[in-house]
């Protein structure tokens, strides 16, 4: 029996998806949220390292055999195949209810005023495609506040001495500030940097009827067995159901969006589980299944009125695809300093986000990082000490409790070369064309990096750190912050969707994911994520009244 | 933990799609495995014990071998996604004994530890050795880490020896 029509149909359950289908369900429109991946549940949890997200396969999806890609680092090269958790540069976001956020870190900052006006800022910078959003921070700021209180985020207004202003503080206390943390504190005191305790999407009171963290040490790239970290699948996704007018079709790959007669979107071809397929009529098309999908699904729904992908006019569909350098720095003490209270991190620094440095845009905050954990442990060691052998033994012996490890995320600059494309070649498991990745970092991200990780070695020496060293950038690849692929702006020539997350070309099309960030920040994008979600069904729930816009244009 | 959908599906979909094919190779079991492996026949176990010894060896705690790598290795071969590193471990396998046979006139496991150690330092810096020994090492050297520092539901790390070891609680 074919489904019957909805209004709006909302591809990835994740950050983005979640948040639209919840407010639009609220809102009493009638939703199909598609998943791809399944519904983990507290059974599916483990705490093991070698069955995280980071594992082979990936703890939660995407099936490994099933959704190949392919990747390189510039167009001069033959892309290779590369599989989840086998291949690094494959990228780390899990494919399941919840999409990235069942298994994130929660990391959840506000970007800064900068960060949406890079190119005012710094100019333009060679070799990149910088530009500034089309949107403000004061814009953003009461839907950062609204993802905020709706998802539960721990924090300490007034703390982060370089923080925008907020209207509302925090709807919960920050994490307890741990060992770790206590020590990088005073050391970055006695810098005259300015520590506080980062914000995360991590309970640290019942709210909304969940319970506390636990302060097990398996957090990052772990699923939360507490369900005290703030992801969609145990905030949002229940609101929406609860609506009555919204179904959760999961395990259900989305491989086209159809369009009618005259070129206009008009609904999806799905697969189910069995591989049968189906297809779901409805008159609002969001798309949110990450920066890597969603341009390749858009690609991959080319067709007679849209021969180079639908709402790609611009051409601009998949390019400047970006994501975080990493930035860790590393210490050994002499002292014990115990990391058995998780999550781990409870002090940042944002002195060398935006410090305007010479020579470097942006930046990048500075944390200590989750608790250190055995095997990644034994793969860390200073340049030039043993991998292996008696002398690797006895390092992991006396220093895996007498180690800080501090991280970032660095921005890292767009570039129109670095791009999301079909692969000619490679097919996934239902016979569609894979995303071809290409990507690398260029100069001035390393040298952004390099900055942020030498402040970090400096804030380890001060500590009393006996050694301290960096971590490696490798020279691309996407991790579980990839950006960029449809970016937003007003120019309809050089910009993918609108200022609010709407197809330039199509206006029953929206985009609501990483995909739409212009520039990437030195953050983790979750919460912008989120609140552009908010801010872009707000639009919709304004603007839309039954199958038309308000203002009588034509969708 | 998910894959609905299964090899066949997978090879038939591949098909078509000769890099994604090229990567895969069809496992073929043989009968003359080592004791407790259903992966390396009894030189290859030999050799593979060898080398995870001398990554983390024995000393007033368990080595590789005691914390049983070996097998946790095995255990990644013969589980479903072995087929990303057979290929790996059998050509580089037969390269570490081409190289000790070449210098040593011995198998890798029969070796020497100066001799075992001077080889393994030559894989590791791609000191006169391809460039596919270098990268074979550091599989081996990833997996060994993973198996001696990992759970203990996953096959290596027995009695939680190295987490004792470290002072780890989990």
């Amino acid at each position: 029996m074919p489904n019957r029509k909805v209004d709006a149909v909302v591809v990835g359950s994740g950050a983005g998806g979640g948040i639209v289908a919840k407010e639009l369900a609220e809102a009493g429109l009638s939703v199909v949220v598609f998943e791809r991946g399944q519904m983990y549940t507290k059974a599916d949890f483990n705490h093991s390292e070698l069955g995280s997200q980071y594992s082979v396969p990936p703890a939660y999806g995407p099936s490994v055999l099933s959704n190949p890609r392919t990747f390189r680092y510039t167009d001069r090269e033959v892309a290779r195949v590369v599989y989840p958790g086998v291949n690094d540069e494959y990228g780390k976001t899990a494919a399941a209810v919840g999409g990235g956020t069942l298994a994130y870190g929660g990391a959840s900052w506000r970007f800064k005023r900068e960060d949406f006006r890079m190119k005012s800022t710094y100019g333009t910078i060679a070799g990149t495609s910088v530009e500034d959003w089309p949107i403000s921070y004061d814009d953003l700021e009461p839907f950062y506040e609204k993802a905020e209180y709706e998802l539960g985020v721990s924090g300490l207004a007034g703390a982060d001495a370089f923080a925008e202003p907020r209207k509302k503080p925090y709807p919960l206390p920050p994490l307890p500030i741990n060992p770790q943390g206590e020590i990088v504190r005073d050391a970055g005191l006695r810098l005259g940097w300015h520590p506080f305790p980062p914000p995360f999407a991590i309970l640290t009171e019942p709210y909304k009827g969940r319970s506390a963290c636990i302060q097990c040490v398996w957090c990052l790239a772990h699923a939360c067995e507490a369900e005290a970290k703030s992801g969609t699948q145990v905030t949002m996704l229940p609101l929406a159901l609860k609506t009555g007018k919204c179904e959760l079709r999961k395990n259900s790959f989305v491989t086209r969006i159809l369009t009618d007669g005259k070129g206009r979107p008009a609904g999806v071809q799905y697969y189910d589980i069995n591989k049968q397929g189906h297809e779901q009529l409805a008159d609002l098309i969001i798309v949110a299944c990450s920066a890597t999908e969603s341009a390749r699904l858009l690609l991959n729904s080319s067709g007679k009125f849209h021969p180079r992908g639908l709402g790609n006019s611009s051409g601009q569909v998949g390019r400047n695809l970006n994501d975080h350098t990493g930035g860790d720095s590393y210490g050994i003490f002499e002292r014990d300093i115990p990391h058995d209270k998780g999550p781990g991190p409870s002090i940042a620094f944002n002195d060398w986000n935006h410090s305007h440095a010479p020579g470097i845009p942006g930046g990048g905050y500075i944390y200590n990082y989750y608790c250190t954990l055995p095997i990644e442990f034994a793969q860390t060691r200073p340049p030039g000490e043993a991998m292996w052998g008696q002398a690797h033994k006895e390092f992991q012996k006396k220093y895996f409790h007498r180690y800080i490890h501090l991280g970032s995320n660095c921005q890292a600059l767009p570039q129109e070369k670095n791009c999301v494309d079909l692969d000619p070649k490679v097919r996934d498991a239902w016979g569609m064309p894979v995303a071809r990745i290409t990507h690398s970092w260029c100069e001035t991200d390393l040298k952004i990096a390099n900055f942020v990780m030498q402040k970090g070695e400096q804030l380890l020496k001060e500590a009393g750190a006996i050694k301290t060293w960096k971590g490696v950038n490798a020279r691309g690849g996407v991790n579980d912050h990839q950006n960029g692929t449809c970016r937003m702006g007003n120019d309809p020539k050089t910009s993918v969707v609108n200022r609010y997350c709407q197809s330039h070309d199509l206006g029953n099309l929206f985009v609501t994911d990483g995909s739409v960030l212009v520039t990437d920040a030195g953050f983790n994008p979750a919460l912008t994520i989120q609140a552009l979600a908010f801010w872009a069904a707000d639009y919709i729930k304004k603007e839309w009244k039954g199958s038309a816009w308000r203002n009588g244009k034509r969708a | 933990m998910s894959e609905p959908i299964d090899r066949r599906d997978f090879i038939k979909s591949a098909a078509g799609s000769t890099v994604a094919m090229a990567s895969l190779q069809v496992f073929c079991a043989s009968a003359d495995h080592a004791t407790g492996c259903k992966f390396f026949n009894a030189p290859q176990a030999a050799t593979v014990k060898a080398i995870a010894e001398r990554f983390v060896p024995q000393d007033d705690s368990p080595g590789a071998q005691q914390a049983g790598v070996l097998f946790f290795i095995d255990g990644i071969l013969t589980g479903k996604f072995g087929r990303f590193y057979e290929d790996r471990y059998e050509s580089g396998l037969r390269l570490i004994n081409e190289l000790s046979q070449k210098q040593f006139r011995h198998d890798f496991a029969s070796l020497a530890s100066d001799q075992q150690l001077s080889i393994l330092r030559a894989l590791e810096s791609g000191t006169g050795v391809p460039p596919e020994g270098q990268r074979f090492f550091s599989l081996i050297l990833q997996h060994t880490m993973e198996g001696y520092y990992g759970d203990p539901e996953h096959g290596g790390n027995r009695g939680s020896a190295s987490w004792k070891m470290i002072g780890f609680e989990g």
